[in-house]
């Protein structure tokens, strides 16, 4: 085609495969036909059609996370761009590099509420790092590597291109220039107050008597696992893996005391409590980890390094902070640590528990929920640690939803390379994991992926059995069924003297809905079967669902009840019953 | 309304934006103002020239809030500098704004 000849459209597509995209999900309306009629006669370019809007934006989040590229995300003005808020803030919270790209009504008419025209750039403005209106189709060249480079750099997260349906249709007379963006050179060298801030963590973790690293999301984010671990082995530091970080340190490690916060391990919480000196790794200090501030690692001086300097101290406010990429922060430190971390600090370590329920060791009796070969339904922690197990064992990575599921798996899954735990922790989504799913499976198809869901969250986007059908994709579906809202239904018995208010599920037959998609099925309804049935979904050749029924009211422990410092954590049913504040 | 903080702690500062003019520039000035809860004073906006808004803020709040926050606004896309308190201007890493440093 001649380049006189070339659309607004052309140049979108030219900008995606340019950025090197080759899969994007999206839902097709009026204002955005022109680009899929381009996008449709391009061989380089996969469209997944999926079956809402929302599912589009986690499934470009879930391709992210997997394969640490742009994912990318189209839908038609209006309440096509709506339904992708839900998927852009998810990716927001959890620093997820996505482009958004929204049909919008033709220029001329915006602003006249004409038909499905909505303010889609201000409405996203506080969930998106940017958001571009574009406004001539000469300018799309240049905002489409633009977008890209925002939603990559620094913290990632999502940005949003609103293309008006003209701009679309309208004449890209210029030619598609190699568009240079100035920046993006990382320094060499660290500028002199990085520099010297890395020396006072050194200096700290040197003479630390009881130090604790932090690690989250950031280490997986610049590709630093490798480096942290070779840290970590030669100094023998403990290392505390966040819900996002979890496959950043793999847990089955010698040195890893596990996951902090609300159901995190009795090691991990008081090792934090404890400590003298905390390193944290490219993690904010949420508060479902740190509990209130005010009681969080009352001995300990903090530090912290971060790559964006306005998340520095939200809750936490860290005695040192390193500010910039960890790929260039991290090596710095390696070279100036000595400390060895003193044997009685790990024997205190040690006399806490790391795991979150009993497990059986060898020559032992088995604890007391494990199967006895009766026919009762499995419980929660029974499905999750044998789906953990199968998962670890098989190298595969996996989306889990929202509740109990989500903290029984986080806190079972012993090994994972980065970027194969993909979790909404930040707004903690539910109907994230079937969709975000798909997208890592597309992505990444040389691993297997499993969906762990709830009965409830998977009710919220499982339309998108029919996109898995569609595009082939092998998901290994399981559906930890408990008949509730699980989570919900833990605070209401915990904190609401057992008022079970609308967290009752009466849900469907989930393996008949599987195989009306056209997906093999079973119902486990023992806990015998438990290991036969994952191992069936594993060997199957293409998509499989397991709907999993257990006992419909367990609860997630060690708990630390809201409001508590994470060091009263109850480990077992028989703890206390504390004030709510906050929610699931 | 929510306010970050009151009373003796209190302290004012202005600070002068240039921010780049474009389609919701101004607004994402102001949805972080509103999210972090600073609070607001004074706030004046002119045009520099076809392409550049100066915008006047009067925050207050902790100084440690102020400064987190002003650290946000520099890493928006279109915000090419910021004075601080004292009236020194920061412009952010390549003029262009690259949402924290690269
Ligand atoms: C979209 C959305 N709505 C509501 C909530 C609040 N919430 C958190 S956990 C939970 C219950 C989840 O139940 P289910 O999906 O069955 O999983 P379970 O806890 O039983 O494992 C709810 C309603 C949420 N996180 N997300």
């Amino acid at each position: 085609m001649k380049d006189r000849c070339r659309s607004g459209a052309h140049a979108v597509c030219e900008g995606l495969r340019r950025e090197g995209v080759r899969t994007l999900f999206g839902h097709p309306g009026g204002a955005i036909l022109p680009l899929y009629d381009v996008l449709h006669q391009d061989p380089e370019l996969r469209h997944v059609l999926v079956r809402h809007e929302q599912a589009a934006a986690h499934a470009a989040d879930g391709y992210a996370r997997a394969t640490g590229k742009v994912g990318v995300c189209l839908a038609t003005s209006g309440p096509g761009a709506l339904n992708l808020i839900t998927g852009l803030a998810t990716a927001a919270m959890d620093s997820v590099p996505v482009v958004a790209i929204t049909g919008q009504v033709p220029t001329h008419v915006m602003g006249t509420d004409a038909f499905q025209e909505s303010d889609i750039l201000g409405m996203t403005i506080p969930i998106t790092k940017h958001g571009f209106l574009v406004s001539s189709a000469e300018e799309v060249p240049e905002v489409m590597a633009e977008a890209f480079r925002v939603a990559r750099t620094g913290r990632p997260g999502p940005v949003l291109v609103d293309l008006p349906k003209d701009v679309q249709t309208g004449r890209s007379l210029s030619n598609p220039h190699p568009v240079s963006i100035p920046g993006g050179a990382t320094p060499c060298d660290l500028p002199p107050q990085v520099e010297e801030a890395v020396a006072s963590v050194a200096r700290l973790l040197n003479e630390a008597e009881r130090p604790v690293l932090m690690v989250g999301r950031g280490v997986v984010l610049s590709d630093t696992a490798a480096v942290l671990r070779e840290l970590a082995e030669r100094h023998r530091l403990p290392v505390v893996t966040t819900l996002l970080g979890l496959d950043a340190f793999p847990r089955s490690h010698s040195l890893s005391l596990g996951m902090p916060g609300m159901h995190g391990s009795a090691r991990a919480n008081r090792a934090i409590q404890e400590a003298d000196v905390i390193v944290g790794l490219g993690l904010r200090f949420d508060d479902r980890v740190t509990g209130p501030v005010s009681s969080f690692a009352p001995s300990a001086r903090i530090a912290l390094f971060e790559v964006d300097p306005a998340a520095v101290g939200r809750t936490i406010q860290p005695h040192v902070s390193v500010l910039g990429d960890l790929a260039t922060t991290l090596p710095a430190l390696t070279p100036q640590l000595r400390a060895r971390v003193p044997e009685t600090w790990w024997r205190r370590l040690e006399g806490w528990s790391r795991d979150a329920a009993p497990r059986a060791t060898e020559g032992e009796a088995p604890p007391p929920w494990s199967p006895p070969g009766s026919t009762r339904l499995p419980t929660g922690r029974e499905a999750t640690r044998a789906l953990a197990g199968i998962i670890d064992e098989t190298g595969a990575q996996v989306a889990t939803d929202v509740g109990q599921h989500q903290m029984w798996i986080a806190q079972e899954l012993e090994e994972g390379a980065p970027g194969s735990h993909l979790t909404s922790g930040g707004l903690g989504t539910m109907g994230f994991a079937l969709p975000a799913a798909l997208g890592a499976a597309l992505g990444r198809p040389d691993r297997s992926t499993w969906v762990v869901a709830g009965d409830g969250g998977f009710q919220m986007t499982l339309q998108e059995l029919a996109t898995v059908v569609e595009m082939e994709v092998p998901l290994r579906i399981a559906v930890v069924n408990n008949g509730y809202l699980g989570m919900v239904r833990q605070w209401q018995e915990l904190f609401f003297e057992g008022r079970y208010s609308a967290s009752r599920l009466v849900g469907p037959d989930l393996a008949a809905l599987g195989r009306a998609y056209g997906i093999p099925s079973h119902t486990v309804t023992r806990a015998e079967e438990l290991a036969g049935a994952l191992r069936w979904a594993h060997a199957a050749p293409g998509p499989a669902l397991l709907d999993i029924r257990v006992a419909p009211e367990e609860n997630v422990y060690p708990m630390v009840p809201p409001g508590a410092s994470i060091g009263d954590l109850v480990e077992s049913p028989a703890g206390g019953q504390p004030v709510p504040a906050g929610g699931p | 309304m929510i306010r970050s903080s009151a009373g003796p702690e209190e302290r004012w500062e202005t600070w002068e934006l240039r921010v780049r003019d474009r389609p919701g520039a101004l607004e994402r000035v102001l949805s972080i103002l509103r999210r972090r809860l600073v609070h607001l004073e004074t706030l004046s906006m002119n045009r520099e020239g076809p392409d550049t808004l100066r915008i006047e803020l009067r925050v207050g709040g902790r100084p440690d809030l102020r400064d987190r926050v002003r650290q946000e606004l520099l890493g928006l896309v279109d915000v090419q500098g910021s004075t601080d308190g004292e009236g020194r201007m920061t412009p952010t890493a390549n003029g262009r704004g690259t949402y924290n440093s690269e």
